[in-house]
């Protein structure tokens, strides 16, 4: 014990006195960490304590070396806290490339914002920033501060990197825990030289020299890229509630707990809800009239003060007022769905476009987002309860395919929800184009489906003019005028959007001699992917889908084609893509199909993955032919 | 001073009687208004303003002294959920120590139709959330309850201000369209402002009408004597406003919304008087006696130790550069505005950090030191808005840069970018015209800050057709001014070159670049030219019957950006460009040239644009030469419909091919 002991005191020593000598002149990182990087950490100190059962004190020393512009955004002094805790902020230094002390910000530099954004009413979370203007690179900023939670409620996970493209010349974490608490420890990516000194009451993760981290399109997240340490205590303070984060099931009794005291809603609501559900024949009707009464009378707003970060306000408050964050919308929701005997649970999830990673072993606060499960044995439907215009039961990217903790008193646990597959992210699109004395005419439609349509759910309820906008800048078309338009949203058998057109083709049919040209690609181009000299990491593919356009031409009375243009290109690792043009008398019909499938590859596959998108999107740039009739 | 012996103010004139009377009472909704479904002029509107109705109001009080007390009444129609946002309302307002501004008064009322009644849904203050945004600022934030599609709402408030100086604009336009809104403006005498009406759209109501009002003022022996004032109301209305929309090529938005803006000309109680501005010549004048613009500049220049070496150099373009890029290289630019320096030139060289005001003034102040005549040019930035040369307001100017003059050569000078030569100005100075301040009073005048310079894309290639159709490529791109300005930095942000190269080719489906160099990256004026070498991919490599080749391979212009129909706000392309395709083909043996773009020259009317694509066969070879101008940083409204087909023939042409037969 007493030799444990003295290794702990002999190391925080030697870190001591290293901080003391420190030598921040950028001229003395090695060559090696200085390739490829924009900034380096020259070393971080980054201490848990776990002092007591309800306090968390974060002390972070941290100094960076700023090699050029693009990392300008880890120079300015940033420091997120909420107004219940306590934020004491010790150094702040600028030093030169040399190494020499150039300044310190001073407390009246820096200034303290409330972070509330459009849709927040109220929120205690601020920050403290002050902004660096660099005279000249590379320089050397030093910022150390200490942040006391007076909560137990998770810990911001630990990473050497702050950012891609940084070096690290030592980075440390420390989690000191005199306090007995459990902790639940889960760390990943971690290389294999890391020291790791291990004493009764304190852990340290010491890291060094590690190269930088690149960032490279259709590669896994940074968190699945960089080593991570999160820990997570297995007890729960959080104000007035207690609870346990040792197992999801009692983590979600906690979350449970803080809606208990909840009255419910009205007598008369009630009584509004079971008349306006009266008519319907299954339970799923029943969940959709109320979906849709629930999106016609609220909008989402957060309000976020003390507890309320975490616990959801009354439902009686959200129905008189109309409005709420994800939490009161989604507990108003349930309440409702109740009112007509239909249970319903509370789920919790990370919500964002690929955001789906997330560590099952790791009870903890991994969540930032609330929608609402209806079990049912085989059709389980899942609403999201923030959206005016949402299609009902559709979750989009926004929440799918990823863990969601459903919430109860007892029997709480981890579910998925819904994956898109291949047939359910689509476009179809089918269009007629015909040369006249007035011009070119083209006249069809384009559906979109699943998590193609995402970007598109709001159309059908947005105004004229940002309906037009969205034509205007989002066709691929070359040029065109719009003649007719309309946004559609049907939700039957599955939803969609629908966009119908009716346009003025201005530049096709283009030729000035004996020969026409017309492009066979309307609108749905491919997107080629960047041409990589060196790929590091694996090449991910998020989702499936699948795409079908039909284009039927008209040939103009005096021409006939020269060539009818065929493509197919085909490899089993990542999707299939053919044209095939026919003809039919007077029309020409060109069909399209392209699919491209979900999968994780070896970094070595993106030059195949390239070759294949580049054959695709040259057939897609292939013109049908007419040449004058003799 | 004032406040203190003034001890009450009677109202002689009612300001109801002036003018129509307002149509609007809280409280009383119309229930047509609740069962309205659209607007029929713009049926897709989510919202509709029923009404807005605001005053700013110059208050004599007993206990304050003069406020400016702000009303506003607005009324709401929500027909769909993309109207909901209306309902949140984020109120800012001022502390600053001692003068702050309150709101006193607020009232918040939804209205919603239950079974033909109109049911009212009233927000407590206690449901309305003060944030801190700053320590100065802070916004009082609510929003609308039980809003739902048919729902009106009402919001009322008053808002308290000593802050005279910062009157608060009114906008008579909205993202939603209004069927009316009105401002009326009540001035005594002694608060003299200046107005500034913006935006395309015509007052119904502009009416201006004076009053009298009497001031109490208790004299030291306790007797009374009263004061009277004189002052003006004036009042304006719009009726029937569309929704603001914006437009692709636009300038900044407050050059278009229909807007009233303020500035403080000056305040003249009968003891003290402050002018803040009249004329231009007295706005120079003050400048130059103001400590934080003219006396820097009267002051010796900090930058001394550099000032021998440079007065040695005899050329005095070659000095002139030479001062321009010392400042340049030296100066970090903090990214701030305004037209003042922060605090001293000499703090500012010695931090080596300042905003545009402290860096181009040291540029100034070097020039002048080192014999080169200099003066500073205010100007007002792109997103700041066009500056009316009518509206004499300094304080619509938020930007300084020099102008040096050497014979008859003047050069606008910004030195807070680094990527930037001496002869080119950041894209945010063209805006208009500048303001030269003079300490010679003929030559305070406004400066033409558009100087038209050539920026310019050509593109050069080499290439040979392969009977595949495949095409081996040596290409040349040179650009200028603010091409090269883009592309480089645009280039300086990637990692690695090659990571650039990568993102180009991707531009260009079947390019691959072998090899490549970029030449003058870091050395503007100097063009930036990328040449590489590599191969057009567009086929397999079996030779075909028949080939088609487009001419411009990728690099033509594909797309007309003009989609929209109508335009009602001019089309602004910052700067004249010109862009140039010069190929010189040569096609694969055993392949006849059937078929060519027939060469054309179009123009848009007025000479501000014109195109010509000329193709000449001779054997196998085939060069084409194809020029796009535009002469115009502008194109107005008017001439729209041209630029709209003129884009639209020039990327009809540019989709044609040349067609190869096997022989």
């Amino acid at each position: 014990m007493s030799k444990v002991l003295f290794v702990t005191i002999f190391l925080l020593m030697v870190n001591f006195l290293n901080l003391k000598a420190q030598d921040f002149s950028a001229l003395s990182i090695p060559e090696a960490l200085k390739k490829g990087a924009n900034s380096v950490v020259r070393e971080s100190k980054i201490t848990y304590s776990i002092k007591n059962g309800n306090q968390i004190c974060v002390r972070d020393y941290t100094a960076t070396t700023l090699l050029n512009s693009k990392a300008l955004n880890l120079a300015h002094l940033k420091i997120f806290y909420n107004t219940t805790d306590k934020l004491k902020i010790i150094n702040a230094t600028i030093y030169d490339a040399q190494g020499r002390k150039v300044r310190s910000i001073k407390r009246s530099e820096m200034k303290d914002y409330s972070m509330a954004g459009d849709a927040t009413l109220y929120s205690d979370q601020r920050v403290v920033y002050s902004q660096v203007v660099p005279i000249s690179y590379p320089f050397t900023v030093v910022y150390e501060y200490e942040i006391t939670y007076n909560q137990l409620y998770g810990i911001k996970t630990y990473s050497p990197y702050n950012d891609t493209y940084q070096s690290i010349e030592k980075s440390s974490l420390a989690l000191e825990t005199s306090s007995g608490i459990p902790l639940n420890i889960k760390t990943s990516n971690l290389p294999a030289a890391i020291d790791i000194q291990k004493t009764a009451d304190a852990s340290i993760w010491s890291f060094s020299n590690l190269p930088p981290l690149v960032e490279e399109s259709f590669a896994p997240g940074f968190s699945e890229i960089r080593p991570e340490i999160k820990i997570a205590p297995e007890l729960i303070v959080y104000k007035k509630y207690r609870g346990k984060a040792d197992s999801w099931e009692n983590y979600g009794s906690f979350l449970a707990q803080l809606s208990k005291e909840d009255e419910g809603l009205s007598p008369e609501t009630v009584e509004l809800l079971r008349q306006k559900t009266a008519a319907a024949l299954t339970p799923r009707e029943k969940v959709r009239i109320i979906y849709k009464y629930l999106q016609s009378r609220t909008h989402y707003i957060s309000i976020s003060l003390d507890i309320g970060g975490i616990q959801p306000h009354p439902v009686s408050q959200v129905d008189a007022m109309g409005y709420g964050d994800c939490k009161d919308l989604s507990a108003y929701m349930i309440a409702m769905l109740k009112a007509v005997d239909i249970d319903a649970c509370y789920a919790i999830v990370k919500a964002g476009k690929g955001a789906h990673y997330f560590i099952p072993e790791l009870p903890n606060h991994q969540f930032n987002h609330v929608i609402v499960c209806v079990p049912n044995d085989e059709d389980t439907l899942w609403l999201e309860c923030t959206s005016q215009v949402m299609p009902f039961g559709y979750l989009g990217n926004f929440t799918d395919n990823r863990y969601a903790l459903i919430v109860k008193e007892e029997g709480s646990k981890l579910v998925k929800t819904p994956e898109y597959a291949k047939k359910d992210n689509y476009i179809h699109s089918s269009f007629t184009l015909e040369k006249n004395s007035e011009g070119i005419s083209a006249q069809g439609s384009i559906t979109y489906g699943g998590l193609l349509m995402d970007a598109m759910v709001s159309l059908p309820f947005e105004n004229r003019t940002d309906q037009l906008a969205w034509i205007d800048h989002r066709l691929e078309i070359a040029d065109f005028s719009l003649v007719n338009h309309a946004f559609t949203s049907p939700e039957e058998p599955v939803a969609n959007v629908v966009l119908e057109l009716e346009l003025k083709l201005k530049s096709y049919f283009n030729g000035s001699g004996e020969r026409l040209f017309v492009p066979l690609n309307l609108n749905n181009k491919i997107e080629l992917p960047a041409r990589m000299r060196s790929r590091k990491y694996p090449l991910e593919l998020r989702f499936a889908f699948h795409t079908s356009d039909t284009l039927r031409i008209k040939i103009p009375s005096e021409y006939k084609p020269e060539q009818l243009p065929q493509g197919i290109t085909k490899d089993e690792r990542f999707g299939v893509y053919s044209m095939h043009t026919t003809q039919e008398e007077d029309v020409i019909t060109c069909i399209r199909t392209f699919e491209l499938y979900k999968g994780r590859h070896e970094p070595e596959l993106y030059q195949d993955f390239y070759a294949f998108m580049q054959k695709a999107s040259l057939a897609d740039a292939k013109q049908l032919v007419l040449i004058k009739q003799e | 001073m004032l406040k203190n012996i003034l001890i009450s103010a009677c109202l002689l004139v009612s300001m109801a009687a002036f003018g129509q009377k307002s149509s609007m009472k809280f409280g009383k909704i119309d229930k047509k208004d609740l069962t309205m479904e659209t607007y029929d002029a713009d049926t897709s509107a989510g919202a509709l303003i029923l009404g807005d109705i605001g005053s700013a109001t110059i208050n004599y009080k007993p206990t304050e002294g003069f406020e400016v007390d702000y009303t506003r009444h607005v009324r709401v129609k929500i027909f769909n959920a993309s109207g909901f946002d209306q309902a949140n309302f984020k109120l800012q307002y001022y502390e600053l120590g001692w003068t702050r501004e309150r709101i006193p008064k607020i009232k918040v009322t939804a209205y919603n139709l239950d079974d033909g009644k109109i049911v009212e849904t009233k927000l407590k203050r206690s449901d309305m959330y003060v944030e801190d945004i700053s320590a100065k600022e802070k916004s009082l934030n609510f929003s609308v309850p039980n809003v739902k599609s048919g729902t009106v709402f009402e919001v009322e408030y008053t808002l308290s201000s000593e802050l005279f100086w910062q009157m608060r604009d009114w906008d008579f336009q909205y993202t939603v369209p209004a069927l009316f809104s009105e401002y009326t403006i009540t001035l005594p005498e002694y608060f003299v402002y200046k107005k500034l009406m913006s935006g395309y759209l015509m007052p119904t109501v502009n009416q201006t009408k004076p009053y009298t009002q009497n001031i109490m003022l208790r004299n030291d022996d306790n007797t009374t004597r009263t004061i009277p004032y004189r002052g003006t109301i004036q009042k304006l209305r719009f009726d029937d406003i569309p929704a603001f929309k914006r437009e692709p090529y636009m300038n900044a938005l407050s050059n278009y919304l229909s807007s009233l803006e303020f500035e403080l000309g000056a305040i003249n109680f009968p003891y003290s008087k402050k002018d803040y501005s009249t004329s231009w010549e007295k706005i120079s004048k003050e400048l130059w006696l103001d400590g934080d613009f003219g006396v820097q500049l009267k002051r010796n220049c900090p930058i001394k130790e550099y000032a021998d070496a440079l007065r040695a150099v005899a050329d005095e373009k070659e000095r002139m550069i030479m001062a321009f890029e010392l400042v340049r290289d030296n100066m970090a630019f903090n990214h701030k505005y305004g037209i003042y320096a922060t605090s001293s030139l000499r703090k500012a060289w010695n931090d080596k950090t300042g905003k545009a005001a402290d860096i181009n003034l040291l540029l100034t102040s070097l020039l002048n030191e080192i014999g080169i005549e200099a003066e500073p040019i205010l100007l007002s930035t792109r997103d700041n808005g066009i500056l009316h040369p009518a509206q004499i307001m300094l304080s619509k100017f938020n930007y300084v840069i020099s102008e040096a003059r050497i014979g008859d050569e003047t050069f606008l000078l910004d030195a807070t970018n680094k990527r930037l030569p001496y002869n080119i100005l950041p894209e945010r100075c063209l805006n208009g015209e500048g303001r030269r301040i003079s300490l010679i009073p003929e030559r305070n005048d406004w400066v033409n800050l558009n100087q038209n310079k050539p920026n310019e894309r050509v593109f050069f290639a080499q290439t040979k057709v392969a009977p595949s159709g495949n095409i081996d490529v040596v290409f040349n791109l040179m650009e200028t001014a603010y091409y090269a300005y883009k592309r480089s930095t645009y280039i300086r942000k990637e990692v690695e070159q090659d990571d650039y190269i990568a993102a180009y080719e991707a531009e260009t489906p079947g390019l691959i670049i072998d090899e490549y160099t970029i030449e003058n990256l870091d050395d503007l004026p100097n063009p930036l030219v990328i040449k590489y070498e590599g191969k057009l991919t567009i086929s397999d490599d079996i030779p075909k019957d028949m080939l088609y080749i487009n001419p411009l391979m990728g690099n033509g212009i594909s797309v007309n950006p003009f989609t929209l129909e109508e335009r009602d706000f001019p089309v602004d392309f910052i700067n004249p460009f010109t862009l140039k395709i010069i190929n010189l083909m040569e096609m694969p043996d055993g392949y006849e040239v059937t078929e060519v773009p027939k060469s054309i020259v179009i123009a848009l009317p007025d000479e501000l644009a014109s195109f010509r694509y000329t193709l000449a066969v001779n054997g196998k070879q085939v060069q084409l030469d194809c020029t796009f101008m535009m002469k115009t940083a502008q194109v107005l409204p008017t001439h729209y419909a041209h630029l709209r087909e003129f884009y639209s023939m020039i990327v009809a042409k540019n989709a044609e091919m040349i067609v190869l037969k096997k022989l």
